[in-house]
């Protein structure tokens, strides 16, 4: 299960406001791998989503004087940059190629079982918004007032893009069963 | 099985696998450093620059044809872009040496006598220091100022002694090292995966690498911390000390890695081991030395051909010093040595000499100093 993710960098008031290395150290310490494993969810590709959380980490550092919560701030570059980085790549494919569904890696084929991998498959054809809702509530256990906080929506959205992402999937899987 | 189940499942089976590379902390610290925020507004300035640029190559690179034309000799054309020259490598034996006193004083003493030329500042905590090879740069280990990981958490600083003016260069990292070229530092980086951290010192970049050589990030995980102690005067390997956890005696090793060398060429050898030895550095590009402990209470130095598979100490000793060696450095020669042991004395010791000459005492770290 992913680390305590209140442990560092929320709720800080303005006064004791904590130095930014100290901060962003221990959430580095802290919450590092997670956000990878987060990016490589929503990109598919470790390499890249190594590159998308540092950039993110030296966005909260820039950011630091308007920062209030840095961990959901941290979150929601991660997922934003993420996303940047999927549109640069859809165009670059539709420059060279017509775009075809991503799929598992042969190292991932191996390794994976194969519900797993279906499931996995399946979450990347669904749509941006549901994919992402779905990896932050079943990934990293955030609540609908969290996730709805990292993506910038309603909490109204993330339950409706969240059941219909599940529902979009549920009907994927037992087509193929 | 429910639907939320099964996602849940196949999210952590895939991703709890994904294990970051070692030294992110080191590289988004460089990011910091080397990226200044962008400006919108630069960008016109840029472009205007760029076409300005683009013409004044355009008109002489026409005047250059046209010379060539008319039968003129035309010997060089300056480039509109030059990179840093390289720092000029020594050719004569270090003239001094940079010491590291226990209370952190920084400073040179003579390297026949030991008497204090110069002090540099004090710096608390400094636990090594290494000089480029033109000695106007010099760079430590002390105690950090961020705490952002393991206690005592350091920092890796630069100084440049003619000015006196400092520069913090990476946190969360120990034991430094310049390559003889003076183009890398080596670091020890404890913050986000003990690695070896390597830093370009004319384009001031920064990467991370593993210090078993290896992708494996299970034998990577034993990795408790890394601390490199010297380079080959070819400046293409590395020597350093690795101790692995729920292991009490540190290994020693030789790698020539990436990014010194393309991927498919690094290589990692290990030295021959044991709680007795406790220090090496590189004589020549294939032979290191290595400091061993005796059960009289002194450390004998032997010098160790790099072959793979080799795990013997070999019986030649170059010199045996009274005490117990933590640190062992020679000069790019690979002629002349420092030595400093637990109790903080410091030996010198060149080749021909019968015996070491104790130059000072309270020490904590030493290095080669080709100027004074």
């Amino acid at each position: 299960m992913m680390a305590d993710m209140t442990a560092a960098g929320e709720g800080r008031a303005d006064p004791a406001r904590p130095d930014r290395d100290l901060v962003l150290g221990e959430l580095h310490r802290q919450h590092y791998r997670s956000l990878v494993r987060l990016a490589c969810l929503l990109l598919d590709e470790r390499g890249a989503g190594e590159d998308v959380v540092q950039e993110a980490f030296v966005r909260v550092y820039r950011a630091w004087a308007g920062v209030e919560q840095p961990l959901t701030y941290l979150r929601s570059t991660v997922v934003n940059l993420s996303r940047s980085q999927l549109r640069r790549r859809l165009v670059a494919r539709r420059r060279v190629e017509p775009v075809a569904a991503p799929a598992v890696s042969p190292e991932e084929h191996a390794v994976l079982l194969d519900d797993h991998r279906e499931v996995i498959d399946a979450m990347r054809r669904l749509p941006r918004r549901q994919h992402e809702c779905l990896v932050l509530r079943y990934y990293l256990d955030l609540s609908e007032a969290e996730i709805a906080s990292t993506l910038g929506i309603s909490n109204g959205s993330v339950k409706s893009h969240s059941s219909r992402g599940l529902s979009a999937l549920a009907r994927h899987l037992e087509g193929r069963t | 099985m429910k639907i939320e189940d099964r996602v849940r499942g196949a999210l952590h089976e895939y991703a709890d696998r994904i294990e970051p590379e070692p030294g992110s902390w080191a590289r988004i610290e460089a990011r910091l450093d080397d990226a200044p925020r962008p400006r919108r507004r630069a960008r016109r300035p840029l472009v205007l620059a760029g076409v300005a640029v683009a013409l004044i190559v355009v008109v002489v690179g026409a005047l250059v044809v046209r010379a060539r034309d008319d039968g003129v000799h035309v010997s060089t054309v300056p480039s509109t872009v030059t990179s840093a020259p390289p720092p000029v490598a020594p050719t004569s034996p270090p003239n001094g040496v940079l010491v590291g006193k226990r209370g952190g004083e920084l400073v040179v003493l003579g390297e026949q006598d030991g008497q204090q030329h110069s002090s540099l500042g004090t710096f608390a905590g400094i636990s090594t220091l290494t000089a480029s090879p033109d000695g106007r740069q010099v760079f430590f280990s002390a105690t950090g100022t961020s705490g952002a990981c393991r206690a005592p958490y350091q920092d890796v600083t630069k100084l440049v002694p003619e000015t006196g003016a400092t520069e913090r260069i990476e946190g969360g990292a120990g034991v430094a090292a310049v390559s003889p070229s003076g183009e890398w530092l080596v670091t020890g980086v404890v913050c986000d995966g003990p690695s070896l951290g390597f830093t370009n010192l004319v384009t001031h970049a920064a990467y991370g690498s593993d210090a078993l050589g290896s992708r494996s990030t299970e034998r990577s995980a034993s990795i408790d911390v890394v601390d490199p102690l010297g380079w080959s005067p070819d400046s293409q390997r590395v020597v350093y000390r690795v101790h692995l956890k729920d292991d009490a005696k540190p290994h020693f090793y030789v790698g020539r890695l990436w990014p010194i060398v393309p991927q498919a060429q690094t290589e990692v050898v290990e030295l021959p081991g044991g709680p007795a030895v406790t220090a090496a550095t590189f004589v020549d590009d294939d032979t290191v030395a290595l400091a061993e402990t005796t059960g009289a209470g002194s450390t004998e130095v032997r010098r160790w051909t790099v072959a793979p598979g080799s795990t013997e100490l070999p019986s030649t000793v170059l010199f045996r010093v009274r005490g117990r060696v933590v640190s062992l450095v020679a000069d790019p020669s690979g002629q002349h040595f420092l030595a400093v042991t637990s109790a903080g004395e410091l030996y010198r010791w060149s080749r021909g000499e019968d015996r070491p000459t104790r130059l000072g005492d309270d020490v904590a770290a030493a290095a080669w100093l080709p100027w004074s």
